[in-house]
């Protein structure tokens, strides 16, 4: 009877323990599983609202793996403007410009059609595991919703952001909200993720608000739908020299 | 005989001397010609140049734009600028408008480093008879309407390392805060005469408006712009012309802009105004100096000339009479000296105000607002009040020191050296 006492009191303590351990690196797998695809192709709309207004833009998103995405732009003013973002590098393709321009150095964190989203956002890779050490800090509730809540340091200088907090939905693993902070512990950036849709066996966030903190007034809130995964895509989507075309 | 005619056979008594008194007035004189006509001239230049290249003397601009102008705010724009450029051509007393897009953007290099470049997007045919644009051309011709093409100046060249036939990419925000690139062939060479304009890119308004996408609301037509430059006619009056642009935006059917005169623009105002109050300092100054320089001349003629008012006191002058004559010797002295000073000092003026002095070299890297080149600009005005003052401070000079000297007693007078 002491024994059986003795395990409950055991259980009861370390159970929650137990339950959160296992779990940094295991929620991001699931996080990252969610997150990538063979292929995906997507129509997306950018609502951009800051003190001058509320503007519109719409695209068409092309995915391959993990570092292969090419967004073309179909908004009137924007049309036939692609960003092309391989293994290493961004390009943009402007139809009006004889060069394709490779995005580099400071113009990283150029913001994205005027929206709170920068290239750099763009630049970061899906390899949590690689880039950041992985901390569990418990159990939150966003919109009604358990979350897990993770919190990123990165391990090398070369990410966007040096560290981050994730709050991860229990049971979907998809992302319900994000802070990225600066290396001074400054808070950056913060995306809100307000609709998740399943589409096969992945969570993917349909509607989402990103915030960048240091504009004010101003947020870009996003809309994902048509979503296709794992089709076939031509190589073409992805190359540099078909970019012009 | 008369005493005029004793002053004047007097002057010639000591030629030396008079000679020496002459040439302290004249160059005195003829430095403050000189000193009037570059500052007549940089009040002008800074005025041409605030009313060609920044202000205008009637702006017209969206209400809120001035507020974000460091953000180049695109799209705080005029709508349908050709409407209304259209209505304001035929209000009286308008010499001329320029439509104007002011905007930053980055050059990208075919290596894609990116290097800040400000842009003007200008009407060129207009800019012709609103700041004589042809007459900054260097080096092949200026960018047509409707053409990809842009005229750089000469600093930008060297930064660049560009030549006329290359091509620049140039990427921009746009008015409708996306983002956009284009490129244009370099076909001119233009050197303006204050340093903040050869830092700037020109390209056609028509392109730029495409390239920007300066799209008027409620239309397809890329007609918008951020700026209307307007010079008035030189015998109208500011205001009136002023009251009738207003009624103009009034009448239309875009509330959002708002026509300022030059003088109620901040920036452009008080530059002006700080450069008047510092050209009358050193004017002040300089006259001072010429002044004393005048004033020390007459009076050491008249100290030296003791033992001839002490002769000339015991030979039975009487001191008005003494006093008459020194008055009217220095006044004869100042004639002539103002009057070469004067002349002289025209003479360069006119030759400087042909061929200029260049200080593009001297003033290279600071931001002033007047050119490079220095002209003098002497008004007859100038000379004629430069002239009437040194006669008149070298006659007043005079008094008082003869007037001292006939006080004196005649054999005290005889006895200084």
């Amino acid at each position: 009877m002491k024994r059986i006492s003795i395990l409950i009191i055991f259980l009861v303590i370390f159970t929650p323990f137990f339950a959160f351990s296992i779990d940094g690196v295991e929620i991001i797998k699931r996080l990252e599983y969610n997150q990538t695809f063979k292929t995906i192709e997507a129509n997306g709309k950018m609502v951009i609202s800051d003190r001058f207004g509320e503007r519109i833009k719409t695209f068409i998103v092309y995915g391959r793996g993990k570092e292969e995405t090419l967004i073309e732009f179909t908004s009137i003013d924007e049309k036939g403007q692609k960003i092309l973002r391989t293994r290493d590098e961004i390009y943009l393709y402007y139809p009006d410009a004889e060069q394709i321009i490779r995005i580099q150095g400071a113009a990283l964190r150029e913001s994205v059609a005027g929206s709170d989203l920068s290239y750099e956002d763009l630049t970061g890779g899906k390899d949590f595991m690689k880039k950041y050490s992985i901390s569990f800090k418990g159990v939150e509730s966003i919109d009604s919703r358990a979350c897990y809540v993770l919190r990123l340091i990165a391990k090398k200088r070369d990410v966007s952001y040096p560290r981050e907090l994730l709050w991860i939905e229990k049971g979907t693993f998809s992302l319900r909200k994000a802070q990225y902070f600066s290396l001074s512990g400054k808070l950056i950036k913060e995306v809100q993720v307000k609709k998740i849709e399943k589409i096969k066996d992945h969570y993917i966030p349909t509607q989402y608000i990103f915030h960048d903190v240091l504009k004010r007034d101003s947020k870009t809130e996003f809309f994902i739908n048509n979503i296709k995964i794992n089709i076939p895509l031509s190589d073409d989507i992805f190359s540099l020299e078909e970019l012009s075309w | 005989m008369r005493l005029s005619k004793i002053a004047w056979r007097n002057i010639f008594r000591n030629k030396r001397r008079t000679f020496l008194s002459m040439i302290a007035i004249a160059v005195a004189s003829m430095g403050i010609v000189l000193l009037f006509g570059i500052i007549d001239w940089m009040k002008e230049d800074m005025r041409n140049n605030l009313f060609n290249f920044y202000t205008g003397q009637i702006r017209i601009r969206n209400k809120k734009y001035d507020a974000y102008e460091n953000m180049s705010p695109l799209h705080l724009k005029i709508d349908n600028a050709n409407d209304l450029i259209r209505d304001l051509s035929r209000i009286h007393g308008i010499e001329a408008i320029s439509p104007r897009i002011n905007f930053n953007a980055v050059y990208v290099d075919s290596e894609s480093e990116m290097k800040g470049v400000y842009c003007k997007a200008l009407d060129f045919e207009r800019e012709k008879t609103y700041s004589e644009i042809q007459r900054y051309l260097q080096k092949g011709r200026l960018p047509l309407s409707d053409r990809k093409e842009v005229a750089i100046t000469p600093y930008l060249l060297k930064k660049f390392r560009l030549k006329i036939g290359d091509t620049v990419t140039l990427l921009s925000h746009t008015a409708s805060y996306g983002s956009n690139a284009m490129s244009f062939k370099v076909v001119g060479i233009v050197q303006f005469p204050i340093n903040g304009m050869n830092k700037a890119l020109y390209l056609p308004l028509d392109i730029a408006q495409r390239f920007l996408r300066m799209r008027s609301k409620g239309s397809n037509r890329f007609d918008a712009v951020t700026e209307i430059l307007i010079k008035i006619k030189p015998k109208f009056k500011e205001s009136p012309v002023l009251n009738n642009i207003k009624s103009v935006i009034d009448r239309g059917t875009n509330k959002t802009l708002k026509a300022v005169l030059w003088r109620d623009i901040k920036s452009g105002y008080s530059i002006i105004r700080m450069a008047d109050i510092v050209y009358n300092i050193i004017s002040f100054f300089f006259f001072v100096l010429g002044s004393s320089v005048i004033m020390n001349t007459t009076i050491m003629v008249i100290y030296e000339r003791m033992r001839e008012i002490g002769t000339m006191s015991a030979l039975g002058m009487e001191g008005s009479e003494l006093i008459r004559i020194f008055f009217l010797e220095s006044l004869y002295i100042s004639i002539i000296g103002s009057f070469f000073g004067v002349a002289i000092g025209w003479g360069i003026s006119y030759l400087l105000s042909i061929h200029g002095i260049d200080m593009s070299g001297a003033v290279s890297g600071i931001s002033i607002e007047f050119s490079n080149i220095y002209y003098l600009k002497p008004t007859v005005k100038s000379l004629l009040i430069i002239f009437c003052y040194s006669v008149g401070i070298a006659s007043l000079a005079s008094f008082f020191p003869s007037r001292k000297a006939v006080k004196l007693d005649p054999v005290e007078a005889l006895r200084s050296v």
